[in-house]
């Protein structure tokens, strides 16, 4: 046992603490744990009142049990007790324990609130901080209610000593980020504002951080900050003969405070007061004067510290874009970085010319340190160092550049750690595409990405290539003769035979006269693959022989051959089996031109967003990545994000098929379409393909929260106005309002659902942070709709005017029901956030499934169910004349059979129909 | 569109399984990654959501203390975490950071986190902030705690920790408070700790060693 410092007077826990570090086994450590366990309890519910020093002990020693990782489920209570101790170190083990283990049981939180009021009110600065950092550890909204309004008073009261002062910005700022709605904004805000002027140091370093928060939230009511923020900022940092004393850090002045304050003022654009924006400038520039100066100290404190504060300047100056000179003095002080030999000042001065080199008065310039950034990623030893350079690389790239950087990444691909493979392929795929001025380059390095790292290679990459393929037909014959090329090595990637199958069937034909590819030998190449393959590769090469038998009749009695035989015919996989019949039987029965017709060529593909790009999005986040998408640099106008909703929607009907183009508008009656229609729906390769029906491509900031802000929804009045009109019917308008426009469509069968709710945008501008979700009341949730089967898909997006989205929903019914879920909807337009709450039509009938029965039957089941519950009876007065088409379509609109010559009486009205929900199926009759 | 072509029962289940995946990835395509499945509760569906959630302000999340052995000696948590969450994020970070060879860098890139850490004598600093934090000053600002330590305990070593956990904790919370930094000055944090201390040794009455012990 070391020697006790100072104040230490619980021996009995240093005993414990050396006990359970003396046991040998954890068996040993359990059983020493729960003999204390066992005494702590019997103490606290024996008869005996314990005193305050040793409940304190008991106290602390669960506290130290916790910590050790087991549970504690008692002496909360006690500890509560230990708050109204008068005691300092009483109250501060209570305290202790209270924010290590809160938990939110009300009750217990109502006592704590309690002690706390006390204690704030006790105007003893160390208990009035000991309530502070209570409130700001536990942060939970009760303790939020109760003295959200009490902080403001303490933080600017006049007599309120420096040191409750700096507690008091904090728990305030604590709060304002656990309950913003809780805290009142008001006159203190100004006088926040001006304890950037405080004498006290510490005071400005708390209230900075305060202001900074408070700022990002409504960053006009702390404008005035800036101008605070610069004259201080120029006081630390220019004036050398300033003494801060402890403040002072191994040499540097107030780094802390300067990195803050350079951090607030990231919450605004440059000044624009000429004066003190120049004197802003001054500060910036003297910074990077500093980095350049000789060092005060080696120690790594020191160096740290002075380019915590640069690097802190650097993001300011990337911040405000706007000063070409400091932006080049940034680039050229990173780059210097680059070669240093602190491993951490390497990784941190990459990660930053990431941001410099979005900007365009940067871009240059770290396009300068190209080869300092490709040593790097050869060199260092670190992955998360590489990973950086790989990153730089990507955000500097453009078209001079791009087929070095890709070649760069495509040989680094080769050894590269694992975890960061599928990240450089997607890199990889994005600048080869975007950066392409001759398509036959992306062709080649997509086929290189696949033999280096098939693997790695996502559907998105694959299914990428082949848009761009089938939409540009300069590269066709060129892809068709290197996929051929490739698929000649004796062993390829599974990949590789997708897009060597999609191609040929395409685009064979292109090569086809050369002898070395003649059809028969590009037939044989990709069969030699078929029995290595995967099921849904299997089921590819399938379509295109059946593909090769449009373009090459020499070879259709081959291919026939191949799909005759048992092994297709008779293939245990339904999906092989099917298709193998299928184009067995289309092969033998249509004419030439059916068969011209139902296997012509792709038509292109709608432009959109890569899905790449997407998919990077998602891996990275927002904001994460760099955005190499600005205008300036935006070459390939086929690549940009045209992100046209409207295609989205059409190709998620349309695009059933993709390789046979039955989406073209055609008679039904065409018998082999249909059949391969159905073949297609149930192929989970083949509806997905190209990945066209997944909706939400839309948005680039997917991330950001979707469900926030949900409390604020309950006041949102729900409206119902167009819910009855879809009682029987399916589709039509659910909402609108002057900006927005809520369509729905939706399909049923059995106890399934699918509902697409389209978004129209009828203004002319932007909607900011959209977002929708729908809730169910509680009876609905536990009772009826399985709640994990109504799943929102959570679009996030901003869309623009005109423009529509959709969004899916899927809906299971459980057992039966009543009520309906209501869709939220939450938007900024304007500035002011709209939400709309609608009532979703989704009704018990919805699943009905019509049966059909004769009047025997009908009336053999209606008698049978005579008993009162089984049966209701409403009689109502006729709105309007009895038409009876009119009748006719709503009763079948409801979803029942409509059985014709049942009941004796004419007149009456007679429906059957089978409700499905997943728990039963409950048959119901009707007769109106 | 749910169950397009095949009557069989069969084809209808495949693509009812189908649809399910389907609507998996375009649920994770939106950045909210839900499970979606016969076994999934309305539970699991709002945990996952919060979890994606991102703050925009910039701040510790927290701070750990863990040895070469990996035990964990200290841990704060400036954001509401849940028990289970913590121990999982403890465990996995611990591995991580323990993995790491001397020379590499000191930050690394977590979930959505950056971590920043370093290494003194036995002890493990680790700290997790935000994406546009300093990682610099992040790193001093586990210098500057450490130096807190060592001159409360008087070049400070493990076992001081582990016996006065407590104490520990008290100078963390005078130091850095809701993940933000409260005072820099070595002066300021020292100075109310000791005047805690003093108030704690008026408070003491001397007692029995059996009495301590709880024999008594």
């Amino acid at each position: 046992m070391p020697a006790v410092s100072k104040g230490d007077g619980m021996r009995g826990l240093a005993v414990f603490i050396s006990d359970i570090r003396n046991c040998k086994s954890k068996e040993a450590e359990v059983k020493r744990i729960n003999k204390e366990l066992a005494n702590i309890r019997s103490k606290f519910k024996g008869d005996k009142a314990l005193d305050g020093y040793s409940k304190k002990k008991y106290v602390c020693k669960l506290l130290f049990i916790f910590l050790l990782g087991h549970d504690i489920d008692f002496g909360h209570m006690e500890a509560v007790n230990l708050l109204s101790s008068n005691k300092y170190t009483e109250k501060q083990i209570g305290y202790l324990f209270i924010s290590v283990l809160v938990n939110s049981n009300s009750d217990l939180i109502r006592l704590i609130n309690n002690g706390i009021k006390n204690d704030l009110a006790s105007r003893n600065p160390t208990f009035m901080n000991l309530a502070l950092h209570c409130i700001a550890n536990v942060g939970s909204r009760e303790m939020a209610e109760a003295f959200a309004s009490e902080i403001p008073r303490i933080l600017v009261a006049g007599d309120t000593m420096d040191s409750v002062k700096q507690s008091a910005a904090l728990c305030l700022l604590r709060l304002n980020r656990t309950s913003p709605d809780l805290v009142p904004m008001g006159e203190w805000t100004a006088r926040v504002v001006h304890l950037l002027n405080d004498q006290h140091l510490g005071v400005v370093t708390a209230a900075t951080s305060l202001i900074t928060t408070l700022a990002q939230k409504s960053p006009d009511d702390f404008k005035t900050s800036i101008s605070l923020a610069v004259a201080r900022l120029s006081r630390i940092v220019t004036s050398a003969s300033i003494d801060l004393q402890d403040y002072t850090y191994y040499f540097v002045a107030a780094p802390w405070l300067s990195v803050k304050l350079l951090r607030l003022l990231q919450c605004y654009p440059p000044p624009e007061d000429a004066a003190l924006r120049s004197r802003l400038t001054e500060c910036l520039e003297t910074i990077l004067n500093k980095a350049q100066e000789p060092p005060k100290s080696k120690k790594v404190q020191h160096s740290n510290a002075k380019n915590a504060v640069l690097f802190e300047a650097i993001s300011l100056i990337i911040h405000h874009d706007s000063e070409p000179t400091l932006l080049v003095r940034a680039c050229n002080q990173l780059g210097q970085f680059l070669q240093h030999r602190e491993t951490n000042l390497r990784y941190l001065a990459l990660e930053s010319m990431c941001t410099l080199a979005s900007s365009e008065f940067s871009h240059e310039a770290v396009k300068t340190h190209i080869e300092t950034v490709i040593n790097a990623l050869k060199t260092e030893r670190d992955v998360s160092v590489r990973q950086r350079a790989v990153d730089l690389l990507y955000a500097m790239c453009d078209r001079s550049n791009a087929k070095q950087i890709v070649a760069e990444m495509l040989s680094y691909l080769e050894t590269a750690d694992y975890s960061i493979r599928e990240e450089i392929v997607l890199k990889v795929a994005i600048l080869a595409e975007k950066y392409a001025v001759d398509y036959t380059w992306y062709v080649d390095t997509i086929l290189n990405l696949i033999r280096i790292a098939g693997d790695y290679v996502s559907e998105e990459v694959w299914y990428r290539v082949i848009q761009i393929v089938i939409n540009r037909d300069d590269v066709q014959g060129y892809a068709a003769k290197t996929v051929f090329e490739a698929l000649q090595a004796p062993a390829c990637h599974e990949n590789l035979v997708k897009v060597g199958g999609y191609i040929l069937g395409e685009f064979g034909n292109l090569i086809a006269g050369d002898s070395r590819s003649s059809p028969l030998v590009q037939f044989n190449l990709l069969h030699s693959k078929f029995h290595l393959c995967s099921v849904p590769t299997r089921a590819l090469l399938l379509s295109a022989y059946i593909k090769f038998i449009n373009l090459f009749p020499e070879v259709k009695a081959t291919i026939q051959e191949v799909l005759r035989s048992d092994s297709q015919l008779r293939n245990a996989d339904v999906e092989l089996q099917q298709r193998a019949v299928e184009y067995l039987r289309l092969s033998c029965i249509a004419s030439t031109d059916i068969l011209a017709t139902v296997l012509e060529e792709m038509p292109p593909f709608p432009e959109r967003e890569s899905s790449i790009l997407a998919k990077l999005k998602r891996k990275k986040g927002p904001g994460n990545l760099p955005d190499i998408d600005d205008a300036r640099r935006n070459v390939n106008g086929n690549t940009e994000h045209t992100e046209k909703t409207e295609t989205t929607n059409k190709s998620s009907f349309s695009l059933v098929a993709d390789l046979l183009p039955i989406n073209r508008p055609r008679p039904a009656s065409s018998s082999p379409i249909m059949l391969s229609a159905g073949t297609m729906g149930s192929t989970p390769s083949f509806t997905d393909l190209l990945n066209l029906n997944s909706t939400p491509t839309a948005g680039a900031s997917l991330l950001v929260d979707v469900f926030s802000d949900s409390s604020t929804l309950a006041s949102v009045e729900v409206s119902d106005e167009n819910f009855p009109r879809f009682v029987c019917k399916n589709n039509g308008v659910i909402f609108e309002n002057q900006l927005l426009q809520i369509g729905l469509k939706s399909e049923y069968r059995q106890n399934l659902g699918r509902m697409y709710v389209f978004y129209g945008n009828k203004t002319s501008t932007q909607f900011l942070s959209f977002s929708s979700s729908v809730t169910c009341s509680d009876t609905l949730k536990n009772h009826i709709l399985s709640t994990s089967h109504l799943i929102v898909p959570s679009q996030l997006l901003h869309f623009s005017c005109g423009a529509q989205v959709q969004q899916i929903l899927n809906i299971e019914c459980v057992s039966d029901f009543t009520d309906a879920p209501v869709l939220n909807v939450q938007f900024r337009y304007g500035g002011t956030l709209q939400n709309i709450a609608v009532k979703l039509p989704v009704m018990l009938n919805k699943f009905f499934q019509p049966t059909e029965m004769t009047s025997q039957d009908f009336f053999q089941r209606w008698k049978q169910l005579g008993a009162p519950q089984q049966e209701v009876q409403k009689i109502f007065k006729a709105k309007h004349p009895m038409d009876t088409d009119v009748t006719k379509a709503k009763i079948l609109g409801f979803g029942v059979a409509l059985l014709d010559r049942v009941d004796p009486n004419a007149e009456n009205f007679v429906g059957a129909g089978v409700i499905h929900s997943k728990n039963t199926q409950v048959g119901c009759l009707l007769r109106l | 569109m749910l169950t397009r072509g095949g009557t069989a029962q069969c084809s209808r289940s495949c693509s009812v399984v189908r649809y399910l995946t389907q609507t998996w990835s375009v649920i994770s395509s939106c950045g909210v990654y839900v499970y979606i499945g016969p076994g999934s509760t309305q539970g699991e569906f709002l945990c996952n959501i919060a979890v994606s959630q991102k703050e925009s302000s910039e701040m510790m999340r927290f701070m750990l203390l863990f040895s070469r052995q990996g035990k964990l000696r200290l841990q704060k948590w400036y954001t509401a975490t849940a028990e289970r969450d913590k121990k999982k994020m403890v465990r996995e970070l611990m591995q991580i950071v323990l993995a790491r060879k001397p020379k590499m860098c000191s930050f690394l890139e977590w979930r959505d986190l950056k971590i920043v850490y370093k290494r003194y004598a036995s002890l493990y600093f680790c700290c997790a902030i935000e994406e546009q934090d300093n990682e610099l000053i992040t790193l001093e600002v586990i210098h500057r705690f450490v130096e807190l330590l060592d001159k409360y305990f008087g070049s400070v070593c493990e076992l001081d920790i582990i016996f006065n956990f407590e104490k520990a904790y008290f100078i963390l919370d005078e130091f850095l408070m809701g993940g933000e930094i409260q005072d820099t000055s070595k002066k300021s944090v020292l100075k109310a700790i000791e005047q805690a201390d003093l108030l704690q040794e008026e408070d003491e009455s001397p007692r029995s060693v059996l009495e301590e012990m709880g024999l008594a």
